[in-house]
């Protein structure tokens, strides 16, 4: 069973992610919710994800802070990350590709370019 | 307000508003008279780089409630307070950032704060906030910013 985590202090914004993962028939998928970029960090140095899609603006610890933290560790580097912002331009998504999230999303993030970056991630 | 900045509010509130919600959503020209909202709820939002400001999002209750069965394909007896206000913010930091992207270069970072609700008190906006109206199922909600200097 994969498990996926989502970060985000918005809890309107987790319902709608999980509901793309329902969508797109990952009833088998187990999902950890955190509120918070420092939550986050505790339960992936505690468990076992598959995936992370995290929030950037955050109360604590932020998505971009977050990040760093994760890539900077051997024991979580290889834990893929992608990112939801609204303050996403060709900039921003340039500097968090290059801390190494494997995707961006730009809000308004529509249920298909959820599922379509869902999908391709969880296939990989 | 300049027409830049007019239209790059413009913009982002109708694509924010297609794209989460498929619902049409109509600019209202200004009036005389400033209209009135029913039963509004209010999120803020500050900007702190490359300027400072604060965007504002208020929007009556039921327009809200019709947004977030919408959106999140919930029932009306599921929606509390708390799913309206965490949906207001949600909007608000989409049109934000929205706004932010058109209104500067591509190449130009920015950065925003957390959103706060608005307490009743502070509903009543003052008179140097920059103000949109927009119309949405028969309801009117206003987008405006407050600061020294606008995005563009």
């Amino acid at each position: 069973m994969q498990h996926i985590l989502i970060a985000d202090d918005s809890r309107t914004a987790r319902l709608f992610i999980k509901k793309c993962l329902e969508i797109i028939g990952l009833e088998e998928v187990s999902v950890t919710e955190a509120v918070n970029g420092a939550e986050a960090l505790d339960l992936i140095k505690k468990g076992a994800f598959d995936l992370l899609i995290t929030d950037l603006n955050m109360p604590e610890m932020d998505g971009q802070d977050l990040l760093r933290r994760i890539k900077a560790s051997p024991k979580t580097t290889d834990l893929p990350v992608l990112v939801i912002t609204s303050v996403g331009n060709p900039a921003k998504e340039k500097e968090l590709l290059s801390l190494g999230a494997l995707a961006v999303l730009t809000k308004p993030v529509t249920p298909a370019d959820m599922l379509d970056t869902l999908e391709d991630l969880i296939n990989e | 307000m300049s027409e830049n900045f007019d239209q790059a509010i413009q913009s982002a509130v109708v694509e924010t508003f297609e794209n989460m919600t498929f619902m049409e959503v109509l600019h209202r020209l200004q009036e005389d008279q400033e209209p009135i909202l029913l039963e509004p709820q209010g999120v803020l939002l500050p900007v702190t780089e490359p300027i400072e400001g604060v965007f504002w999002l208020f929007m009556p209750k039921n327009l809200l409630t019709v947004i977030a069965e919408n959106v999140y394909v919930m029932e009306t007896d599921e929606i509390d307070q708390q799913i309206l206000q965490d949906t207001l913010a949600e909007l608000l930091n989409t049109i934000a950032g929205k706004i932010m992207q058109e209104a500067l270069p591509e190449d130009q970072l920015f950065s925003l704060g957390l959103p706060q609700p608005v307490e009743e008190m502070q509903a009543k906006p003052d008179e140097t906030m920059q103000k949109c109206f927009f119309e949405m199922q028969e309801m009117l909600f206003l987008v405006g910013f407050t600061g020294e200097n606008t995005p563009c």
